[in-house]
């Protein structure tokens, strides 16, 4: 990113914290006019939906340009040539054109990636790379590598995942890939965190960093929870042999307890909202890995009283933060402060998809049958 | 933290953009030193009443044979009774326009009641088939309750759960309108269905606006329709077996999806320009691609269609702003 696109995408954030304060009611609309002309953003900028249609098209094109040049030239160096055009054409659209947050910006510079990766694995395996593992290390060091640098250069949060994904890949096939997996993420983790922390860095620096803390961090607890050890998961992904597993089976039940702990003590003692849902994720799958082993009470009662616990917990959360000085306590509160306009319409899709139940069949020669009717959601079911 | 908020705010104040008053919250939440977990705790109480209904649904499954069917109903319907009780308590009196929540459990206990209740009637259906041969016809029950609720305690999810259950009784979802080419469904009567509903959905969103009787619970109606009617379209220009030659069906995807992204631009509802846009374009390709016998004419066609559509629709940003 260039020191114009920085600025501006420091200017994005206070126009877009602006709109949660004038949305929430703090300030009216004279002080956003007032704000939008002090914090100018110079960028092509759409909100989610326009995004994600831009996002579809281009990728479409890029689909489309991919296969008229296969069509012109049957060699996997087309690969390369592709992966290097969309990377020209996602500085052309990050630097003159000014697209930032377009979505066709992200799909160039996602598919550059990609195709940059397909290709110089294409080189590897045609200059004698025949070997699984090294193959595999190959595509997953070279995908690591070209979405870290596109993310530094074009400022895609969502490329440091892409980076992390491609480093988790390549340490697979490690002599040791579970403790290269804890290694890795127990170094670039606070390394990634000073980042999103710094003052200095862009805001989508920042949100990149986030994004690979994120994926680092699941996969560090993967690697550790004990499920995962004794299924032997990560030493099975190596190609050929699978590898020895050299965690020690006491410590992973020892990480499987403890991280999600000191996520979550994190989240709370630095007023984190990412290390809480780190946490809670993290919990909830120790809460399963301890049901694997231990069945300590019928899957329904346990269902039924992991609900009920939760939404106690809740309602007790709550109650707890609004009886602090002010309705906030060690400065977490449970009231709203700028609210999301996609809460809503998530929460209607999350009801959707687990509690609606199933269309009734209507048979192709008509006339209904009794008894053919479904109910029930989140796993619940209609036969008895 | 936001650093650049944080200095935004202070400048802000130094220029009297904001006041003292109004920089408070503000300079405190990028500076890190305030946080809200009202989502967390939002998304906990959601997570909570799948957990239960999940776990009330296992019950059901696998002690029916000794706990006894009327016993299964009873308890089914004393939990959705006690639930819908609290709610009944809780809740302030009925008004037409939107209403905030009395408390933070107060969306999610009516869901688990709801949930619950139409758990209750659909067992009763099937082990005791009061109905019979016509047991769809809880399912309506069932809707027209959720419905009830919605409308009483002022819950768009308890909505959209209301118009979902009744395409369920015209035996319409995105599954089975994907699925119905292969299935055991008539896959022209499911596409009537489904458009029928959308139509329903849509000309009743419109009368909640009309009359102002509940509209804000008018988006979740309109792209519940939406969805139906375009994906019922799209169904049949895909389905080689359909009587209706795939003309028709994509002329009518075309009409219905350009219309729709017409009618949203002005409005701007965005996600609905999304929906009308995509369809119309699917309706053009079909037409397009047709013809052309050789990948690099199709190809090409793709090329220049999505680069083109990418042109358009940066020169229309201005009418396409929402915030980003």
């Amino acid at each position: 990113m260039n020191a114009a696109a920085i600025a501006a995408d420091r200017n994005r954030c206070v126009g877009a914290a602006a709109r949660r304060w004038r949305a929430a009611g703090s300030v009216g609309d004279e002080t956003l006019a007032a704000v939008a002309r002090l914090y100018p953003d110079d960028r092509v900028r759409f909100g989610v939906v326009m995004r994600l249609v831009l996002f579809v098209f281009a990728l479409v094109a890029v689909s489309a340009a991919a296969g008229l040049a296969f069509l012109a030239v049957h060699s996997g160096a087309v690969l390369l040539v592709m992966g290097a055009a969309l990377w020209a054409v996602t500085e052309l659209l990050n630097g003159p054109l000014r697209f930032h947050g377009s979505g066709a910006d992200e799909a160039t510079s996602l598919s550059a990636v990609g195709y940059l990766c397909a290709g110089v694995t294409w080189a590897a395996s045609e200059s004698g790379l025949r070997t699984d593992p090294a193959l595999v290390a190959v595509v997953g060091l070279t995908l690591a590598l070209f979405a870290a640098c596109a993310a530094a250069r074009f400022g895609e949060p969502f490329l440091g995942g892409v980076a992390s994904v491609g480093l988790a890949v390549a340490m697979t096939q490690a002599p040791t890939p579970r403790l290269a997996w804890l290694l890795a993420s127990g170094i670039l983790v606070p390394l990634l965190e000073h980042v999103r922390r710094s003052r200095t860095a862009a805001p989508s620096h920042r949100d990149a960093s986030a994004v690979a803390i994120v994926v680092l961090a699941a996969l560090a607890y993967f690697a550790a929870n004990t499920w995962s050890v004794d299924a032997r998961t990560l030493e099975s992904l190596r190609a050929g042999a699978a590898a020895p597993c050299h965690l020690p089976r006491l410590l992973s039940v020892v990480l499987t307890a403890l991280l999600p702990v000191a996520a979550l003590a994190a989240g709370a003692l630095r007023r984190d909202r990412m290390w809480l849902w780190l946490g809670a994720g993290m919990t909830a799958a120790s809460a399963i890995t301890v049901r694997h082993y231990v069945h300590i009470a019928p899957l329904w009662v346990l269902l039924a009283a992991a609900g009920v616990a939760l939404g106690g917990l809740a309602l007790w959360l709550q109650r707890w933060l609004d009886a602090g000085p002010s309705g906030e306590r060690n400065g977490i509160t449970a009231r709203p402060l700028f609210g999301s306009r996609l809460r809503e319409p998530a929460e209607i899709v999350a009801a959707l998809a687990t509690l609606a139940p199933a269309a009734r069949e209507i048979p192709a020669e008509g006339g209904f049958k009794p008894g053919g009717g479904s109910f029930g959601g989140g796993g619940a079911s209609d036969t008895f | 933290m936001d650093p650049e908020v944080a200095g935004a705010v202070e400048a802000l104040l130094r220029a009297g953009v904001l006041s003292p008053e109004q920089a408070i919250l503000p300079v405190r939440s990028a500076r890190g030193e305030i946080v809200s977990v009202r989502a967390e705790l939002r998304t906990l109480l959601w997570l909570g009443v799948t957990l239960i209904a999940s776990g009330v649904g296992i019950l059901v499954k696998e002690n029916l044979d000794r706990i006894g069917p009327l016993a299964v109903a009873i308890f089914l319907g004393v939990a959705a009774t006690a639930c819908l009780l609290w709610v009944v308590r809780a809740a302030g009196p009925f008004a037409w326009l939107d209403q905030p929540s009395p408390n933070l459990a107060f969306d999610y206990v009516l869901l688990l009641g709801a949930t619950l209740l139409g758990a209750d009637l659909a067992f009763i259906e099937v082990k005791f088939t009061p109905l019979g041969p016509g047991w769809p016809w809880h399912l309506l029950l069932a809707s027209a309750i959720f419905a009830a609720l919605a409308l009483r305690f002022d819950s768009r999810v308890v909505f959209s759960l209301a118009l979902s259950t009744f395409a369920t009784w015209r035996g319409v979802s995105m599954g089975t309108l994907a699925r119905a080419p292969v299935g055991r469904w008539d896959p022209g009567l499911l596409r009537t269905n489904a458009m029928a509903c959308g139509a329903l959905f849509v000309a009743g969103g419109y009368l909640l606006v009309r009359y102002r009787r509940k509209p804000h619970f008018e988006p979740v109606a309109a792209h519940m329709g939406w969805v139906l009617a375009l994906g019922a379209l799209a169904a049949g220009m895909l389905d080689e077996r359909s009587p209706t030659p795939w003309a028709v069906s994509a002329l009518a995807l075309l009409a219905a999806g350009g219309g729709v992204a017409w009618r949203a631009v002005v409005a701007r509802r965005f996600w609905l320009f999304a929906m009308g846009l995509l369809a119309a374009y699917a309706a053009v390709c079909r037409f397009v691609v047709e013809p052309l016998a050789g990948q690099t004419g199709r190809m090409l066609w793709f090329l220049s269609s999505s680069v083109a559509l990418i042109v358009v629709l940066v020169l229309a940003r201005r009418r396409l702003e929402e915030e980003p």
